[in-house]
C-alpha cells in the first residue's frame, strides 16, 4: 500500500463519474432568462404558461391565445425601453387574462386588470349601507358588523375574509339574532382573504356536512396538467351555534376571491337564497414567482369548481338577479336590502 | 430562452470540488513523510472516540422552482460536529462515524429579494478499514443519512416556504493522511457522503401547501429518492493540527443536493470554511 492516495482517487474519480453520468441524465433544466426586457418578458411569460392554471378557460370565455399574446407583446419589447415602459407593456400582456389573481408587483406600482369588476355597474354604495348599520352596531369579528333591523330581520355585513372568525362573539351575535324572522347577509365589494375564515362562517349555517365543491392544482407545466380532483365538503360547526332559518346573500361584482369561494358554498345550502349581481369570480388559488429584475408575480394556479363541476374563476350567478335602483339611490334606500327583507318577511312573516 | 441543463453547471461544480479534494488528498501520498512519525491523528481504538466541533462561515446558493425562479446567494453560518469512534476488537462492526451540521443564512437574489435559510443533517455511518497504512488511512461504508433544509421567501404571498432533504441510506468514504511539515505532524482528512437511495420531501409542482393540509396529502410530499432523481454530496476537507490536549481543525466543507422531485427542480449548494477543535476521548478501563 504504498500509494493509498491512489485509491482515494479512485473512490473520488467513481463519485466525479457518478455526478457526470447523473448530469448527462437530467432532461428538464432551469429556465435561464437574462435580466434584459427581453429576458423579463420572456421569464413572464413562460412562468405564466407553466403554471397558470385557467388557459382553456380564458381561450373559451374571452378568447385569449396565449402564444398569440407572446406575439402581440413580443414586437414591443426592446432593449432600450425603458423600466417603466416595460412594466406597462408586462401589465398589458397579463391583462389579457382578466384574473384579479394575475398582478405585477414592482416599485412603480401594482399591474391588474379589473375589468371584471368595474365594467359592470357597482351595485353597492357604502354610504347606504352605514345607513342601515347606523353607528350602533356590533362586531361579531373582524371586518364582520352586523344590527337588527326595524323589521326584526338580521343584517350581517362581511367586508372581508383576511381576519378569523371568533366563535364567542358568533354565539353572541345569533342569540341577538335568535327571534328574527330571517338574516341578511351582505358580502357586497368583499374581495376575499381567508378560504378557512369563510368555510368556518358557511359551516354555522347548515345542519348536515354538505359537498360544496371540487378542487385541483397544476401538477405540471402543460395547460391541462392537474392533479385529481378532491371533493370539498362543507362540515357543520356541531360545537357552536348554527342559523337555520332563510338567509339572503347578498352579492355584487365586487365579491372576489374568498368571498366568490364563500357564495359558491353558501348556494349550496337549501337555506339560503343569493340576491344581487353574478361575483367578480377569483376561483383559482394564487401562486407568487419572481422575475430577474426582482418584480413579483401573482397567478392563479389551483382552480376551484362549484358542485355541478363548473368553474367559478368567472364569477357566480345569483339565485335572484337585482340591480340598484338610481331612485332608489336618490332616496337614500338599498335596493339590495329592501329586496332581502321583503323576500324574508314575504317567505316568513306573510308566507 | 436558454436553457441549462440541470446539474451540467452543477456537475461542473462537483469537478471542481473534487479537484480541490483530489489535490489535498494526494497531497499526504507526495509528500511521503517518514515512517514512524508522532502523528496527529490515528484512528479510534476501541471504546476511543474522536470528537470534533466547528463553527464556520461560507456561502449558499439555492434555487427552488416551487418558490421562485430566481436564484439566491448570501453568507451562512454552520455549527458542525463529527465524531469516529473505535472498532471492537473483532473489527466486525467497523468503526461508527457520525456527521451533524446546522447550517443558517439569509439570502439576497440579484435583484434584492430575501430568502431566510435553514439546513439540519445528521448522517450515521459504519465505516471498516479498506487501507491503513503509517500515513494514511481509508474507510468505507454505508451511511444512514438525513438532511432536511427550509427556504422561506419573504417576498411570496402564498407559496412562501417548501423543505428539501432526504432520508436515505447512502454511502461514506473517509481518508486520512499523515505528513510531517519539519518536525511538526499534521494530518489532513477528507469525507465524503452521498445518499443513494431513500424518500426525499418536495410538494407536487404547484401544490399548495393548503391542499395538503385540507385533504390530508401528507403522503404525497414524500417522493421515492434515488441518485437518478435527487443527487446529494457532503464532503469536507479538514487540516488537523496538534494543539494542547487535542487538535485544531481547519477545514472547508461542500454540502450539494439537487432534486428535480415533484415536476420542479431544486438546487442547493453551500460552501464553508470552519474551525474547530477535535478531542480524543477514552473511557476508563
Amino acid at each position: 500500500m504504498r500509494r493509498p492516495g491512489l485509491y482515494v482517487a479512485f473512490v473520488l474519480g467513481m463519485v466525479l463519474m457518478l455526478s457526470s453520468f447523473i448530469s448527462c441524465n437530467w432532461k428538464d433544466g432551469f429556465d435561464e432568462f437574462e435580466n434584459t426586457p427581453q429576458g423579463n418578458f420572456k421569464a413572464l411569460w413562460t412562468i405564466m404558461d407553466k403554471h397558470y392554471c385557467f388557459f382553456d378557460l380564458k381561450q373559451k370565455e374571452l378568447g385569449v391565445d396565449w402564444n398569440a399574446v407572446y406575439n402581440k407583446y413580443s414586437v414591443s419589447i426592446s432593449d432600450n425601453m425603458s423600466s417603466r415602459a416595460l412594466f406597462e407593456v408586462l401589465c398589458a400582456m397579463i391583462g389579457e387574462l382578466r384574473d384579479g389573481h394575475v398582478n405585477l408587483s414592482s416599485q412603480y406600482d401594482l399591474g391588474r386588470n379589473w375589468h371584471w369588476k368595474t365594467d359592470y355597474p357597482a351595485n353597492f354604495s357604502k354610504d347606504l349601507q352605514n345607513k342601515y348599520l347606523g353607528t350602533d352596531y356590533s362586531f361579531a369579528g373582524e371586518d364582520q358588523y352586523y344590527k337588527v333591523l326595524p323589521d326584526n330581520i338580521g343584517y350581517l355585513v362581511i367586508e372581508s375574509f383576511l381576519g378569523s372568525v371568533s366563535a364567542s362573539r358568533f354565539n353572541s351575535m345569533f342569540n341577538t339574532f335568535a327571534l328574527c324572522n330571517g338574516l341578511i347577509i351582505d358580502i357586497r365589494d368583499n374581495g376575499g382573504g381567508n378560504v378557512e375564515t369563510a368555510e368556518k362562517i358557511a359551516s354555522r349555517f347548515t345542519d348536515e356536512r354538505v359537498l360544496t365543491g371540487y378542487s385541483c392544482y397544476k401538477n405540471g407545466p402543460g395547460h391541462n396538467d392537474f392533479s385529481k380532483w378532491e371533493e370539498n365538503w362543507l362540515e357543520p360547526d356541531r360545537y357552536n351555534m348554527r342559523w337555520t332559518k332563510p338567509v339572503i346573500l347578498l352579492t355584487n361584482r365586487g365579491c372576489f376571491s374568498s368571498a366568490n369561494d364563500f357564495v359558491c358554498i353558501m348556494k349550496t345550502l337549501p337555506i339560503v337564497t343569493v340576491v344581487g349581481d353574478s361575483t367578480g369570480g377569483g376561483g383559482g388559488f394564487p401562486f407568487t414567482s419572481e422575475l430577474p429584475n426582482g418584480w413579483t408575480v401573482r397567478f392563479s394556479s389551483a382552480p376551484t369548481f362549484d358542485v355541478s363541476k363548473q368553474h367559478i374563476e368567472m364569477g357566480i350567478a345569483p339565485d335572484i338577479r337585482l340591480d340598484m335602483k338610481e331612485d332608489d339611490f336618490k332616496a337614500g334606500v338599498d335596493t339590495y336590502i329592501e329586496y332581502a327583507r321583503k323576500l324574508i318577511n314575504d317567505q316568513i312573516v306573510n308566507p | 430562452m436558454k436553457k441549462t441543463i440541470f446539474l451540467t453547471t452543477d456537475s461542473s461544480l462537483c469537478s471542481r470540488i473534487l479537484s480541490v479534494f483530489f489535490c489535498l488528498a494526494f497531497l499526504p501520498a507526495l509528500i511521503l513523510p517518514a515512517a514512524g512519525q508522532s502523528s496527529a491523528w490515528e484512528l479510534p481504538e476501541h471504546k476511543e472516540r474522536i470528537n470534533a466541533f466547528s463553527v464556520g462561515i461560507g456561502k449558499s446558493r439555492e434555487r427552488e422552482t416551487y418558490i421562485s425562479e430566481l436564484s439566491y446567494s448570501g453568507l451562512i453560518g454552520s455549527l458542525q460536529w463529527d465524531s469516529w469512534k473505535g472498532a471492537a476488537p473483532d473489527g466486525k462492526l467497523g468503526y461508527g462515524r457520525t456527521h451533524s451540521s446546522v447550517l443558517f443564512g439569509n439570502l439576497e437574489s440579484p435583484r434584492g429579494s430575501r430568502m431566510l435559510y435553514a439546513s439540519v443533517d445528521y448522517f450515521y455511518s459504519r465505516e471498516w478499514s479498506v487501507v491503513h497504512t503509517e500515513v494514511s488511512d481509508l474507510l468505507l461504508g454505508p451511511s444512514a443519512m438525513f438532511k432536511l433544509c427550509g427556504l422561506y421567501d419573504m417576498s411570496n404571498s402564498n407559496n412562501t416556504a417548501t423543505g428539501d432533504g432526504y432520508l436515505s441510506l447512502g454511502l461514506c468514504v473517509d481518508y486520512i493522511g499523515r505528513f510531517k511539515i519539519r518536525d511538526y505532524p499534521l494530518a489532513v482528512q477528507v469525507n465524503l457522503f452521498s445518499p443513494l437511495i431513500g424518500i426525499a420531501p418536495a410538494p407536487n409542482f404547484d401544490q399548495p401547501y393548503w391542499f395538503v393540509y385540507k385533504y390530508n396529502q401528507y403522503a404525497s410530499l414524500i417522493h421515492f429518492a434515488w441518485v437518478g432523481n435527487c443527487f446529494g454530496l457532503n464532503g469536507q476537507v479538514n487540516v488537523i493540527c496538534p494543539l494542547l490536549d487535542g487538535s485544531l481543525r481547519l477545514g472547508c466543507s461542500v454540502d450539494y443536493l439537487g432534486n428535480k422531485l415533484g415536476g420542479h427542480l431544486t438546487m442547493l449548494d453551500d460552501t464553508w470554511f470552519s474551525i474547530g477543535y477535535v478531542h480524543r476521548l477514552t473511557k476508563k478501563k
